[in-house]
């Protein structure tokens, strides 16, 4: 299956400046299969499915839309 | 100590007169700058009981000994009094570059007493004081002042600014200064439009002694490396706040009318993308490495910003879903000179208050050009703004709408759905200036990197309390907001600076006496824990959509989680502080 991922803020810099990617992922993956694909920590960010924050257990399927927040300190 | 230029500027503006006083060194080590220190001086110097607006409260700006050096972020100026909105002490922070001019001129504060008879401005030139009139400049917007004033007096001058809403005595006024950068909360504007203060021109040819230069530069350099510019911080360089409107957005805590349900899958029109999009320019603060100021202009609509919280607040809070009318309604709250959280809230009460056919104020929620006309109307108190002016406390009392009312303490709630992030309710409820993001941010553990179950009381206390202690001596040392540094780096820039030894103990200890001091000031003006509370609706409706849906704070889990921070502080089960409890804490 395929998910686009989206990074937030200074976090697009690891997708090159680009604003999203397609990810191939295998049937059945979870978020803690993506972060750990593209390189980040199960713990320390903010993690979106189709608008809404999930956990890292939470599964994924074909043609999700993923956003990966920074973690921030104030607003 | 270094850092300090060991010199207070006292200002009678009743007598025109000004005078120069040693700091005191004794309170400096005790409370550093800033908020802590600036608390101490009011608390000693104001009589119990003043009327905010009354020509016997006082002003205090207060710089901090990291200000004006190579230390990155320490840019800040800290403004303190008794605010007009809650009755409290208030403290409010201010970005641009005044708060190092002030140093540089030579004070580590200045403290404005009595009131001018007839409008005027201030014109610091390091010794040299003037008392300038500026009866053609009253009634003016904020922006036509600040232009006014660089043009006579040069483009090398900082200057602090009130617009109509300061003059006309709103609760809701707020200083301006670098046009864009305000101390919004708490009506710190109205206490300098009581003063019948235009405006603080300040210009300082000198510098700050820093007791250790050479580990300084080099400190400094390695620190900007490995512990400021980097991906954990750069969100406020690359977005600037308005990163969080998805992220508040995803995690269920983006409100949306007037509180009554959270935003979901509406931010596309006003997120960090569009902003982005729109974007015509970047700008930071004096020393800052970070950079988060935005241009952003769309048709006639201009302004720094928008920040977070007003575009949760101004946008989906009021049902409007559009950028260039959220910047608009930023550009005329900035040039009226009222702050953008507190006169969005009472503009959305309004629009529910109309709604719900309680009382008719005239506006609906998404209705933009009604909206737009709402900051002028409140600012100069014409038309249904006379009333609106009044802040919702008030108006509450008068029209009913108590339970959606959403303030604490008199002060209208910032841009984060509590019901989502319980720990915010409560750091709402017990933050010294009424409800406020600024004093602790639980939000980050519970939504942002989910290392904490936001839907329980369990453990809320000590994470609000842990705030509390680190933003209160961050905002002393003056460290930006947006500066994730740790304790023990501020402890080491601050023994840098000052040559005193600071350790990261030092920090909460310091962080714990300010905490207890802001609350003393609160108790001594008839603050209980009664007033550490959060209007009904919180308690009582839940929220229908997003990831929070479902859930409110049970009012017995917020009176669990209430307990639970008094005991951890030390207070009385009604949470004041016991006479043996303020002799043992020395403050």
């Amino acid at each position: 299956m395929k998910v686009q991922v989206k990074l937030s803020g200074p976090l697009r810099r690891r997708f090159d400046g680009v604003a999203t990617k397609m990810i191939e992922l295998p049937e059945g993956a979870a978020v803690r299969d993506l972060l750990k694909q593209i390189g980040f920590p199960e713990v320390g960010y903010m993690i979106a499915v189709n608008g809404m924050r999930v956990y890292p257990a939470e599964p994924l399927k074909d043609g999700d839309k993923v956003v990966i927040f920074p973690p921030t300190t104030g607003g | 100590m270094f850092g300090y230029q060991n010199n207070v500027l006292r200002i009678d503006l009743t007598a025109q007169t000004a005078k120069q006083e040693p700091l005191n060194m004794e309170w400096a080590k005790k409370y550093i700058g800033g908020k802590g220190l600036g608390i101490r001086y009011l608390y000693e110097e104001l009589k119990p009981n003043t009327d905010p607006l009354s020509p016997e409260n006082k002003l205090i700006f207060m710089t901090a000994p990291l200000t004006g050096t190579v230390v990155p972020n320490s840019g800040k100026l800290a403004i303190i009094s008794r605010s007009p909105a809650t009755g409290t002490i208030l403290d409010c922070s201010i970005g641009g570059h005044i708060a190092i001019e002030i140093k540089y001129a030579g004070y580590d504060a200045i403290i404005l007493e009595g009131a001018l008879k007839e409008p005027g401005y201030l014109y610091i030139e390091d010794d040299k004081i003037e008392f300038i009139p500026a009866n053609d400049l009253w009634g003016k917007g904020s922006h036509e002042t600040e232009s006014f004033l660089l043009n006579k007096h040069g483009r090398d001058c900082k200057i602090m600014t009130i617009g109509p809403a300061g003059e006309n005595l709103l609760p809701m006024a707020c200083i301006n200064s670098d046009y864009y950068r305000q101390a919004g909360r708490g009506g710190i504007g109205a206490v300098m439009g009581s003063k019948k203060l235009k405006a603080v021109v300040v210009k300082g040819s000198g510098g700050v002694k820093v007791a250790d230069m050479e580990k300084a530069l080099t400190r400094v350099h390695e620190i900007l490396r490995q512990d400021t510019v980097t991906e954990d911080n750069l969100w406020a360089y690359t977005d600037g706040t308005a990163t969080l409107v998805e992220a508040c957005e995803a995690g269920g805590v983006l409100p949306s009318k007037n509180f009554q349900d959270a935003t979901v899958n509406k931010s596309e029109g006003f997120n960090s993308d569009r902003m982005i999009e729109a974007r015509k320019g970047k700008r930071g603060c004096g020393s800052c490495a970070l950079g988060c100021g935005n241009f952003t202009k769309i048709g006639d609509a201009v302004v720094e910003g928008p920040e977070f919280e007003t575009l949760s607040l101004a946008g989906p809070n009021c049902g409007v879903h559009e950028l260039k009318a959220i910047v608009k309604f930023n550009q005329l709250c900035d040039d009226f000179g009222l702050d953008t959280i507190s006169a969005a809230v009472t503009v959305s009460w309004a629009m529910e208050m109309t709604e719900k056919g309680l009382k008719d104020f005239g506006i609906r929620f998404g209705d933009i050009e009604g909206y737009l006309q709402m900051p002028e109307k409140i600012a100069r108190r014409s038309g249904i703004g006379a009333e609106l002016a009044l802040g919702i406390k008030e108006l509450s009392k008068r029209y009913g709408g108590e339970e959606f009312a959403m303030q604490s303490k008199g002060l209208e709630f910032p841009g984060y759905e509590p019901r989502g992030s319980w720990a915010m309710g409560l750091a709402y409820a017990v933050a010294d200036r009424g409800a406020c993001h600024m004093r602790s941010y639980p939000i980050a553990s519970e939504v942002y990197e989910g290392t904490v179950e936001p839907y329980t009381g369990e453990g809320k206390a000590k994470l609000v309390y842990d705030g509390q202690v680190y933003n209160a001596v961050k905002f002393s040392g003056i460290i930006c907001d947006f500066w994730g540094l740790g304790l023990d780096t501020l402890a080491e820039l601050l023994t840098i600076v000052t040559g005193e030894t600071f350790t990261e103990a030092d920090m909460e200890t310091i962080g714990d006496r300010i905490i207890h001091l802001a609350r003393a000031f609160n108790q001594r003006e008839g603050f209980t824990g009664k007033d550490d509370t959060l209007p009904r609706r919180i308690f009582n409706e839940t929220l229908k959509s997003g990831v929070a849906a479902g859930q409110r704070i049970p009012e017995e889990v917020f009176g669990k989680m209430l307990s639970e921070y008094y005991e951890i502080m030390g207070w009385q089960p009604d949470g004041t502080i016991s006479p043996e409890k303020l002799e043992e804490l020395a403050l």
